[in-house]
């Protein structure tokens, strides 16, 4: 279980650690180094919040320092213009103060993604500037002149407030990428679908990534105007937006050893070339040039390489993950053919006359199925016969269907996603886990409450993977596959709704999967619909069988009967090849 | 309010140029090139370089166009080469990383001298409805809606189009049946610079000396392809002269020096609305 048990301890003591050498080699430096360290941290903070929006939650916002540019206000405006509040007391109001303005550029992340996002990001980038250089913001203009007090002007002592306040916010992203919110961060950014799928929200984990990104470079902003003593709009153009998203890729800024590099490079090379009087200019070439090959090869940037060796080194001690086979030796529940189906059922799930159009398309005709708790019923039918519009459905995917759909007597019509998701989970047909995250990890983001080492080691021990440290992209698709069933049973829901689980397993491995789909209702508590072309599996697994035909049911009932039925034959392979018996 | 309209034409004219070429890349090559206009910008800037040997205007315009073909050239080949089965993002992204590596350079090559470009109209204006417009801003709005009529006919009728719509809808499998997509792929980017560069020529004269407010025309440009969904490029061009208007517009009234937020404001209001049904990432 050692794969379990280790958090965030081995990140935070190397962080301390690295800071403890940077603070060794800087605070004994000449004046004019210290500053450029000072500075280089401020932009290893800007480059964390970075790391959190687009590294872990994968959204392209190109407006952090941006965000910067409120703190930067609210100090200038604290602590210059009014005088009310004392530097640095005032960086804790700058930092919050964009939070405000970070759930507000947000919003629209709630419906554009991708590039669409980052032209609205950008938008917000250029708007702040121009808003900014107005000088009509309180605190934005560059004659107010911001001061230390006399116990942080002593030699080296800025340094160390700044120094302090990088290790305390990298040591905040490093808890929180392990705590829940930084899990459904990488979630969502993986796939929405699949994360609502498991109870995560996706508008308060977008909430969540934009707050906390935007309180790290509100904070940073606040110390910059901090250190050059008065807000200066050149600071926060979009150019220096993209300069450090630029930075930020290189680096790969999700980790906080590559925010600590982006600030490192960015303030030596530029002190280098000062020194050397060479333009500045060479130094956002080389980031630009740098930024592309990093893009190219997409490892992950400089942190990526970094964790890429570390693992390297410590695979060498680990066992290479083995899925164990289901023991033999555990009695097998024999599966005798069901009764036929009631309709009418009081626990388990119930579709009741469902329909799905879309436009013209019926995708589901007025479908009725019943699957009893702690039952497993098959579903089958030709591609296209509506078998994952029945299950999109169930999960919540499709808002305007006609019919109902319940669990254990309780409706799931106009119910959220993340909220079906304490009665219903799912899985799908393509590989939705978070490559990013170990084993252990996925089922303790997948369980919607709070889960118990134990908990979590019985169900890898179900489907037999074991507690390995490895990164879920590492591991083969089988596993990946039985993970996503894992994952559905750790947030202990009343339905399992498993979507092809078999596809491109072989004979042995899709009869190893049936076994333990047999289990499931006993051990788990939970009913299970399984919708599945291996009929070999459907045989194994399913008393009971429901066929799907042009979004119509055709058949209903114990599964040797309709699987020998000559209409579900001919829906299946085509009415010419029928031959009568 | 007449006179803002058409003194919003000019800047229009730009962004819709722009937006034609950023919605044409983007559908034929899956990028959005956020570098469009600073590439372009590198393109007029080269002109101001030949103009320095006492050359004819025209001749350093066409000059110009050589080299913003070349810089497209440059461009394409490296998303050909090493972001051909990346995603949207991937290639979107290294744009960036583009237009950085632009102003790096166009600002070595302006290095906040003032340089004064010869319009080749040589400011000459016609008069419509009593006002004066340039005939600069005339020639760009049509420039950018003739473009859009002969993209899309183009498409339609060629077989280099045919061959570019396969390329669009999976590269790798226009490969395989016989389309030279790393070819295409430079060819597109050429043409994009080409564009780009002769749309840059027209703000160049009335433009600052500083090399970032040109590559910052992207934003406007963007928002008013977004407006065209990044599919259609008539409401694009539409959409980029509509944002030029609107800047004028707010250009002229007391909250004038908030002007830059214009695109921005315009873009979240209908995207929010035309998005609104958007709910999940992605399909299924």
């Amino acid at each position: 279980m050692s794969g379990l048990r280790r958090g965030s301890i081995p990140s935070l003591l190397t962080l301390m650690g690295v800071m403890l050498v940077l603070v060794a080699v800087v605070y004994p430096a000449p004046k004019y180094w210290q500053y450029v360290a000072t500075v280089g941290l401020i932009q290893a903070a800007i480059g964390l919040s970075i790391g959190v929006v687009y590294g872990s939650a994968g959204m392209l916002s190109l407006c952090q320092v941006s965000l910067a540019a409120v703190g930067s206000w609210t100090v200038g405006y604290l602590s210059g213009q009014s005088g009310i509040i004392p530097a640095p007391w005032s960086i804790p109001f700058g930092a919050l103060l964009a939070v405000p303005i970070g759930l507000l550029v947000g919003l629209p992340a709630m419906r554009l993604r991708g590039v669409n996002l980052a032209i609205v990001t950008l938008g917000f980038a250029v708007a702040i500037y121009s808003v900014g250089e107005a000088g009509e913001v309180p605190g934005s203009s560059p004659t107010f002149f911001v001061s230390l007090p006399a116990w942080l002007s002593g030699k080296g002592m800025w340094f160390l407030f700044v120094w302090a306040s990088f290790l305390g916010l990298a040591a905040a992203v490093i808890v929180l990428r392990r705590s829940r919110w930084g899990l459904t961060w990488l979630a969502i950014a993986r796939s929405e679908r699949a994360a609502a799928s498991m109870g995560v929200s996706v508008f308060r984990t977008k909430l969540t990534a934009f707050g906390v990104s935007a309180f790290i470079a509100g904070w940073a902003g606040g110390m910059l105007v901090a250190t050059i003593g008065s807000p200066d709009p050149g600071t926060f153009s979009p150019l220096e937006c993209l300069s450090f998203f630029v930075l930020a890729v290189m680096m790969g800024a999700g980790y906080w050893e590559g925010a600590l590099a982006l600030g490192f490079f960015n303030a030596v090379s530029s002190a280098l070339l000062r020194q050397w009087n060479l333009p500045p200019e060479i130094g956002s070439l080389l980031f630009a040039v740098g930024s592309v090959q990093v893009l190219s090869a997409g490892h992950g940037g400089f942190s990526g390489d970094v964790r890429r060796l570390i693992n390297r080194r410590r695979r060498r001690d680990e066992h290479v993950v083995t899925l164990r086979s289901r023991d033999a030796s555990a009695p097998a529940i024999a599966r005798t053919d069901g009764p036929p189906p009631a309709i009418d059922i009081g626990s388990g799930l119930q579709f009741r006359d469902l329909t799905v159009k879309y436009g013209a398309v019926t995708a589901l005709d007025s479908v009725t199925i019943s699957v009893p708790e702690r039952s497993i019923v098959g579903l089958v039918g030709p591609n296209g016969a509506g078998k994952s519009t029945l299950v999109d459905a169930a999960s919540g995917f499709i808002p305007s269907y006609t019919g109902n759909i319940m669990v254990d007597g309780r409706s799931l019509d106009g119910m959220p996603v993340h909220h079906r998701a304490r009665l219903l989970r799912r899985t799908f047909q393509s590989d939705r886990t978070v490559g990013e995250l170990n084993p252990g990890d996925y089922l303790r983001l997948s369980a919607v409450k709070a889960v118990t080492i134990a908990e979590i080691g019985e169900i890898l021990d179900f489907v037999g993977c074991p507690a390995t440290r490895t990164r879920l992209d590492q591991l083969d698709v089988r596993t990946r596959r039985l993970l996503m069933i894992g994952s559905c049973l750790v947030g202990q829901p009343k339905v399992a709704l498993i979507d092809e689980p078999a596809a491109g397993l072989s004979a042995d491995e899709s009869e190893d999967l049936g076994l333990r789909l047999l289990d499931i209702p006993e051990r788990f508590g939970a009913a299970v619909l399984v919708i599945e072309h291996d009929m070999e599996l459907v045989r194994l697994v399913c008393p009971t069988v429901a066929v799907l035909d042009f979004g119509k049911l055709i058949a209903f009932g114990p599964t040797a009967a309709v699987l020998d039925d000559p209409q579900v034959q001919a829906a299946y392979l085509g009415d010419e090849l029928v031959v009568p018996a | 309010m007449y006179e803002q309209i058409l003194g919003g034409l000019v800047a229009g004219g730009v962004y819709a140029a722009l937006a034609v070429c950023v919605v044409v890349m983007y559908q034929m090559l899956g990028v959005l090139s956020f570098a469009q206009s600073a590439l372009g910008a590198l393109g007029a800037c080269s002109m101001l370089w030949f103009q320095s040997f006492g050359m004819n205007p025209w001749l350093s315009v066409l000059l110009g166009l050589v080299v913003g073909a070349a810089i497209g050239v440059v461009a394409g080949w490296i998303m050909a080469r090493y972001f051909l089965e990346a995603s949207v993002e991937v290639r979107s992204a290294a744009t960036v990383g583009f237009l950085v590596a632009s102003v790096a350079i166009g600002n070595r090559i302006l290095n906040g001298s003032t340089y004064s470009f010869p319009d080749p109209f040589g400011g000459r204006t016609v008069t419509i409805g009593g006002q004066g417009i340039p005939i600069a801003t005339l020639v760009e709005v049509t420039l950018a809606f003739v473009l859009a009529v002969g993209i899309s006919v183009g498409l339609k009728k060629t077989f280099l189009g045919a061959q570019l719509r396969a390329m669009s809808e999976r590269a790798t499998t226009a490969q395989l049946l016989g389309v030279r997509v790393g070819l295409l792929t430079v060819l597109v980017w050429s043409a994009g610079c080409v564009v780009s560069t002769m749309a840059l020529v027209f703000v160049l004269p009335t433009s600052t000396t500083s090399f970032p407010p040109l590559a910052y025309l992207i934003v406007p440009a963007t928002a008013a392809a977004l407006l065209g969904l990044l599919q259609n490029i008539y409401m694009a061009a539409l959409g980029g002269v509509l944002i030029g208007i609107a800047e004028s517009l707010v250009l002229a009234s007391r909250f004038g020096r908030y002007t830059d937020a214009i695109p921005f404001l315009i873009v979240v209001a209908v995207m929010m609305y035309w998005r609104r049904k958007d709910v999940w990432s992605e399909a299924r």
